[in-house]
């Protein structure tokens, strides 16, 4: 997997400083867009938080989630990669993903949570470094606080100024993952929800040392868990992931859980888990296993191999706009296409990176992750289907098609429920992880 | 003399200074032209490839043995091998001297090669002198790597403290301005062991036996003042820091024993230096004070607070600093909010905070998970209202937060305290009041008559209040419509039919029924009338749903053993593979070959990873099975299996193929389905399931053993396969015609009436009696058994003389001694679920039986690990699959089970249980006082399983019901943890009512303590309200309805 590299070139390190006898949080940020185009040190947002110490717990916890990482194999690596900001005309969201790439969390500090409308809208990286989480710890603790996404200040940038500098690998599962998982988020439903109390007590209860995952099912009572998946239920992998949304928990005003439908039969599935914060709202969302990152999910391969896809979401992409959703409707109809169409076109800009999905309010919102280059990252099943698919390797038959794949030959079924093959691979996962390399490759040769 | 051989000369004779003299002004060129020179010395001799030292031909070797092997090798050899020694020897005493590693750090090409030769330096040059004479001529060289170094070299220091000393020689670099401060973590968290190592003190330290006394963290700080600049503030701000110093504080405190023990521990340490004025005492309290703050791991800070109590810090430090310790009662840590209560108590006590002020922090103290801060907060609370009776109202209030706590006992101890100023009549503002039921909606439902009678409960007024306001931000979620109310959340659904609609459709089921079972169900009807609640079902031995058609379609065989050859936890899709392998052999084999190829080299490759046919691993049989359906050959078994090196149970089918434990049948049965296959005459099985417990109709018997008649005549072929046969038998449902008899014994092998018999004998019930104890032999996972809980046969079981499969099944006459042979395969598979899920298929119509062998597994799952206990429990999950005495003993050891998985597994087939009338609270009752009195089981745990299960009124209700008849028989053997069981059936016995208490528990009522209280509760709850008590019985009676409506 090719490893990519990102230069984080902050003007300075972010600080605390007292302003007008309150205290002063300024996030320096690095890279990204805004409305107007690239920028270096983009300035979004200045202003009181009018709830501090959630926003600071919720900046916090983002924090712990970039710098996590819930499973140890041996070439997965702790890098710090800093949280990334979206500023959408009337919100901020911070987004961060785990070093194992199987945690998502995002914070949107929702309207009401500003005192001030953000000055400019657009992505970048924000530094959260010892000196800020600790600033931040404090925050928690209460009193006022101004958070300042970006600087208006003249910046010295150069050889001679402050210039905090930092490089980073970016995997390319990471980079993957961080997009597949929005567009996992449009297939998620709403499951249930529950109070604070409630949430307090049903998050509290679950065992974090369980080895196989668990099933949160709703009812009367609120959740209740389950050993195997039932319609209606979300899945809880790993549980010990959910530590992040332990110290939240004070502040929670209600739960609120999402999944894609499951039947009796499903073993694992990914899961969101949305805690209401009154004024924010932070979201966590759990890849299907502990070991399993999202970028293995290739639940999105198909729609990534799909031309039309591809090209929809070039004509979607010039359209999006930074409001806080996308209206789909409007977006087909101004591009022309159809609602399907526009639909698979957002997963497919959400899969690259260029979008991401609001579970709350069920819609997409621009978000371009602000990585530069190696967003273009190859995805490697996808590329060896093509690869496949190129050289001749697919013989299509009636119904299905021959793969030779090495000196293996694997045979693929097509088949309305879904595709087969009899490689290991599949044999493995059964579906579970999107096509394997031979499905697709037979489907691209049989298009 | 040119500089590699004085550089040379310098190093034999370690003459350090030379060394470093000669070195001091190289440029860099020069160091590379030296180093090339010196390779051979700073590489060291090199060893030839090794050769043998002598051959001999297989004649020869009893010449050899009878000359012995003095001749060998040659003298010529031997000289060779001499000359090597000695010139490794001269060179190991060259590169033993700090000579050579000075020299190896002054001519080294390149950080990776220099971090390499930090990792090679040997232990005895770990001591200050010597890490200062290679810093020196580091410091000399001044490469652009320097830092890079350091930085590499702690990293790996920090995991793997090998060479020279990572810490001591960073700060030596510093101090000789050769580099920067590090900026990494490790900088500051390897300081607090490594300063031990720094000079001059540092020789005390490495001396065996050290002279007294060893240095203490002051003294070395004091030795190197530039410490106390950054370094020691460093330990306030990095993660983990905090760690280190517990752990090196630790380690002096373990060596207080040991004369040379270090005087001082570093929080001891820093005590000092600070009242000698070497350190600002403000910021050290400020700095320690803020550490609770950062986001360190909540388990990594509790060195800070010993600092602090070494400081003293004093009342007016405290008011100096009364934000920051109320900010700490909402710290992430137990430890930082106990500095936070205990400052406040202190202020509090000396008359300088206000109560407003320390009420409006108190909230996220009263919801912390651990019981003692929560505790803690609701006493400040309590010295708030004695103290300033004028702000009891509001303190109250705040107390009633803790409302919301997830323990019982939390709830409690905030009732009780509001309880007892409400006596005290000292709250009675309105205000207060409706605040305060306002959070007593969250009380647990057992504590609710409490708070009803304190005035508390619910009312019209504080009803309003319950329900949360609107969101005033005008939250977009909401505008837009909140998706899981638009999808029909269940959580918030309302009933739209009360219990009252639904008794009433039951009625009208009821009154359907042939008369005797609307008889029967008449009086359940009747019970629930007069407040009663109906029993459970009485449940016999079902056949299951049914199964999809057998597989017919190669294509299907292919994608089925695709996924077996991975993953075989679905034994029903291993059965229908099975069956559908022999089915499909008829295919021409190249036929076969074509379909099965792409799988052929996967086939292989799994086969190696097991014996295949050992009861071991199913997904190995399976790749064999595949492999044969393909057209390879199978191959042939010429290792004995049953001799004395392998352990007992190692293999559960023997090398000619018959399973030697019930165990092994499964594999015994692909071992002759692959027989079958490897003939390419095609076939059947006479055992192929048709439905999900395994049963197969008599009618479908009966076909098959014709079909198979007449393929015997078409293409020949033996009598069935032992095993096939005996699992058919055993599946076989009740009620099979005589003719059946008469058509199988035409197969051959054997007679009408032993098949008959052998039929009968296998349908009649047996009795078990529990067994607990340590089970003989080695230990399966660690260095001693832990207790198990297992089933025996109790008294004579019939031999089944057509049926020797049968023997295996019902050999426990001694689960405990046989345990070793029972359970042996699992010895060498981690991952055993796959033969663990096939158990309950081989008699589905003895599922006591079934529910014996699993309780072995389950055994295994009461120590913490990897166990195939979840599988065990899950496979008896199904309606048809009665529990019975011993079925009831393996739920509730699931329940007990060490991993949550099970436990949670085990909760639901308690719930499913109970909804479909299995559930048996008496013989729940029976096996609980049966687990925890033999000591096997830990009632805590059992009472964390059922309070994942009760999330349904019944089985709820099945809950109390359970917990109530045990409680005499636990209570009487003092069992540990009872008041979990009680506190449980208490919090749901309000809600669900609870049926007459024994005189036990209302014994125990009259106790104190906490299993008293809980009991009080329950005889509360008893007596109380009970809002779901019709539901649960509505629930019970639908399960008999239910049963007695199926065919």
């Amino acid at each position: 997997m090719a490893v990519a590299e990102l230069a984080y070139r902050y003007p300075g390190p972010s600080v605390v400083r007292g302003h007008d006898g309150r205290r002063e949080v300024l996030l320096a940020t690095s890279g990204g867009v805004t409305a107007a185009g690239p920028a270096e040190h983009p300035f979004f947002f200045s202003g009181l938080l009018t709830d501090p110490a959630a926003a600071a717990q919720g900046m916090l916890a983002c924090a712990t989630i970039a710098r996590s990482r819930y499973f140890t194999p041996g070439n997965v690596v702790a890098i710090l990669r800093d949280p990334v900001v979206t500023s959408s005309e009337d919100r901020l969201r911070f987004e961060s993903f785990s070093s194992c790439c199987g945690v998502h969390a995002r914070l949107d500090l929702l309207p009401a949570a500003l005192a001030d409308a953000p000055m400019a809208s657009g992505t970048t990286n924000v530094d959260f470094g010892d000196a800020m989480r600790a600033a931040l710890g404090g925050a928690v603790l209460g009193g006022p606080l101004l958070l300042s996404v970006g600087s208006g200040e003249l910046v010295v940038d150069g050889a001679g100024g402050s210039v905090t500098e930092r490089k980073v690998p970016l995997p390319g599962r990471w980079l993957k993952g961080f997009g597949e998982v929005q567009a996992l988020g449009a297939q998620m439903r709403p499951v249930g929800k529950v109070t604070g109390t409630a949430a307090r007590r049903f998050l509290r209860s679950i065992p974090r040392s369980a080895r196989r995952p668990l099933w949160a099912i709703p009812g009367r009572g609120g959740f209740s868990l389950a050993a195997s998946a039932s319609p209606g239920a979300a899945c809880i992998a790993g549980p010990h992931r959910m530590a992040g949304l332990g110290p939240l928990l004070r502040f929670a005003h209600g739960l609120r859980v999402y999944g894609p439908d499951v039947d009796r039969d499903s073993t694992e599935a990914p899961s969101a888990w949305e805690l209401d914060l009154g004024l924010a709202r932070f979201t966590l969302t759990l890849s299907p296993e502990s070991y399993r990152g999202f970028s293995g999910e290739g639940a999105l391969l198909a729609l990534l191999a799909d031309e039309d896809a591809a090209e929809d979401a070039l004509l979607l992409g010039a359209s999006l706009g930074w409001g806080p959703r996308i209206d789909l409707g409007r977006l087909a109809a101004t591009a022309g296409l159809t609602s399907p169409r526009a639909s698979a076109a957002l997963g497919y800009l959400a899969a690259s990176g260029w979008v991401g999905y609001d579970l709350a309010e069920q819609s997409f919102f621009r978000r371009e992750l602000p990585f530069g280059p190696a967003m273009q990252t190859m995805h490697p099943r996808l590329a060896s289907a093509q690869a496949l698919a190129a050289s001749g390797a697919v013989t299509v038959g009636d119904g299905g098609a021959i793969v030779r794949s090495g000196d293996s030959e694997h045979r693929v079924t097509f088949g309305d429920i879904g595709d087969r093959c009899t490689c290991p691979w599949w044999g493995k996962h059964r579906g579970s992880r999107g096509p394997c390399k031979h499905v697709l490759a037979a489907r691209l040769a049989a298009r | 003399m040119n500089l590699p051989a004085q550089l040379e000369a310098a190093i034999r004779c370690n003459d350090a200074a030379a060394v470093r003299d000669l070195l001091r002004e190289a440029t860099e060129r020069e160091r590379k032209v030296c180093a090339k020179a010196l390779q051979p010395l700073l590489r060291g001799p090199q060893w030839p490839d090794i050769e043998p030292l002598f051959m001999v031909a297989p004649d020869e070797l009893a010449d050899l043995i009878r000359t012995g092997v003095r001749k060998f090798p040659s003298a010529e050899r031997q000289r060779e091998h001499a000359q090597l020694q000695r010139d490794y020897d001269e060179w190991h005493e060259a590169a033993s001297g700090i000579a050579f590693h000075m020299a190896v750090f002054g001519l080294v090409g390149g950080v990776t090669a220099a971090a390499r030769a930090a990792w090679d330096v040997p232990s005895q040059s770990r001591c200050d002198p010597d890490i200062d004479l290679i810093a020196a001529v580091l410091a000399d060289r001044a490469p652009d790597w320097l830092a890079d170094l350091v930085d590499r070299h702690l990293r790996l220091w920090a995991r793997h403290p090998l060479g020279i000393p990572a810490w001591a020689l960073a700060r030596k670099l510093v101090r000789l301005g050769a580099i920067a401060r590090p900026d990494l973590a490790e900088y500051t968290t390897l300081m607090p062991v490594g300063v031990l190592l720094l000079s001059p003190l540092s020789a005390s330290v490495l001396a065996h036996p050290p002279p007294e006394p060893v240095p203490s963290p002051a003294d070395v700080l004091l030795s190197d003042p530039g410490l106390l600049d950054d370094e020691v503030w460093r330990l306030f701000t990095v993660p983990d820091a905090g760690q280190t110093l517990e752990q090196a504080d630790r380690t002096a405190a373990w060596m207080q024993d040991i004369d040379h023990a270090p005087r001082q521990t570093w929080s001891e340490s820093l005590a000092h230096l600070c009242a000698l004025g070497m350190l600002d005492r403000d910021r050290l309290l400020d700095e320690c004070l803020g550490a609770f703050s950062r986001d360190f791991s909540p388990h990594r800070v509790a060195w800070y607070a010993r600092l602090l109590r070494q400081l003293d810090v004093s009342v007016a430090e405290i008011a100096d600093r009364t934000a920051t310790y109320l900010g700490l009662l909402a710290a992430s840590s137990k430890v930082g909010v106990t500095v936070g209560q205990d400052g406040a108590r202190r202020l509090l006590g000396a008359g300088l905070l206000g109560a407003d002020r320390l009420l409006d922090a108190c909230g996220p103290a009263l919801l912390f998970p651990q019981k003692s801060v929560a505790i803690a907060q609701l006493k400040l609370i309590d010295a708030v209202i004695t103290k300033m009776p004028a702000a009891a109202e509001r303190a109250a209030a705040v107390a009633a937060v803790a409302f919301g706590h997830e323990r019982q006992d939390i709830q409690e101890a905030a009732l009780a305290l509001i309880a007892k100023h409400l006596r005290r009549h000292v709250i009675r503002e309105p205000a207060a009041l409706a605040e305060i039921r306002r959070y007593a909606m969250d009380l647990s439902p057992s504590l609710a008559p409490e708070a009803a009678a304190l005035g508390l409960g619910p009312d019209a007024g504080s009803a309003d209040a319950a329900c949360e306001p609107a969101d005033p931000t005008g939250d977009p979620a909401d505008a837009a419509g909140d998706p899981a109310d638009a999808a029909g959340d269940p959580a918030d659904a309302t009933d739209g039919d009360g219990p009252t609609a639904e008794l009433a459709g039951l009625d009208r089921r009821i009154d359907a029924l042939p008369r005797a079972a609307a008889a029967d169900l008449a009086a359940a009807r009747t019970a629930i009338g007069r407040g009663g609640m109906p029993g459970p079902a009485r449940v016999h031995a079902g056949a299951g749903a049914s199964l999809p058609e057998p597989v017919t379609d190669p294509d299907e065989l292919i994608a089925l053993l695709t996924v077996l050859m991975e993953d075989a936890r679905d034994a029903i899709s291993a059965e229908r593979a099975l069956a559908g392998a022999v089915r499909l052999s008829a295919l021409p084999e190249r036929v076969r070959s074509q379909a099965a190829g792409p799988l052929r080299k996967r086939a292989a490759s799994v086969m190696d990873t097991c014996v295949p046919f050992s009861g071991q691993q199913i997904t190995c049989d399976m790749a064999l099975l595949t492999h044969v359906w393909a057209g390879g050959s199978l191959p042939t078994e010429d290792r004995p299996r049953e001799d004395r090196w392998h352990m007992p149970g190692e293999y559960a089918v023997s090398s000619s193929g018959q399973a030697l434990t019930m165990a092994g049948i499964f594999s015994a049965r692909v071992w002759e389905a692959a027989r079958v296959i490897e003939a390419g005459t095609g076939g059947l099985l006479l055992a192929e399931p048709e439905t999900r417990r395994g049963a197969i109709t008599p009618q479908s018997m009966l076909e098959r053993v014709q079909r198979r008649a007449r393929q015997v005549d078409r293409a020949g072929g033996g009598p069935p396969d032992r095993h096939d046969r005996d699992v058919a038998l055993l599946r076989l449902a009740p009620g099979a015609p005589p003719s059946l008899w008469g058509a199988w014994s035409e197969l051959g092998g054997i007679s009408p009436g032993t098949l008959q018999a052998s039929y009968r004998l296998t349908r009649d019930p047996l009795a078990f009696r529990a067994v607990l104890g340590e089970p003989a032999g080695q230990p399966l996972r660690r260095s001693e058994w832990h207790r198990h809980l297992l089933a025996r046969t109790t008294g004579p079981v019939p031999e089944a003389p057509g049926c020797p499969s049968w023997q295996l099944l019902t050999g426990l006459s001694n689960p405990l001694s046989d345990h070793a042979v029972l359970y042996g395969p699992r010895r060498y598979q981690r991952h055993y679920d796959a033969a663990v899920a096939g158990w309950p298929l081989i008699c589905p119509w003895q599922p006591e039986l079934a529910a014996a062998h699993l309780l072995r597994p389950l055994s295994d799952g009461l120590q913490a690990g990897q166990t195939p206990a979840t599988t065990a429990v899950m496979a008896m999950n199904d309606p048809a699959h009665p529990l019975g005495p011993v079925g009831h003993l393996a739920l509730v050891t699931g329940l007990a089970s060490a991993e949550a998985d099970t436990r949670v597994a085990a909760a639901q087939l308690w719930s499913d249980a109970c909804a479909d009338g299995r559930l048996d609270p008496v013989l729940a009752a029976t096996a609980l006082v049966t687990g925890v009195v033999g000591q096997a089981l830990k009632l805590s745990r059992v009472a964390d399983g059922l309070q994942h299960a009760a999330n349904s009124p019944i089985a709820a209700r099945r809950v109390v019901e359970t917990a109530c008849a045990s409680a005499e028989a636990l209570a009487g053997a003092a069992a540990a943890n009872l008041h979990a069981l009680i506190e449980l059936a208490a919090r749901l016995g309000a809600t669900v009512g609870a049926p007459e208490l024994p005189g036990a528990v209302t014994a125990l009522a009259s106790r104190g303590g906490r299993l008293g209280a809980t009991a009080k509760q329950l005889v509360q709850a008893s007596h109380g309200r009970a809002p779901d008590r019709e539901r649960a019985a509505v629930e019970a009676l639908a399960a008999l309805v239910a049963r007695a409506e199926a065919p």
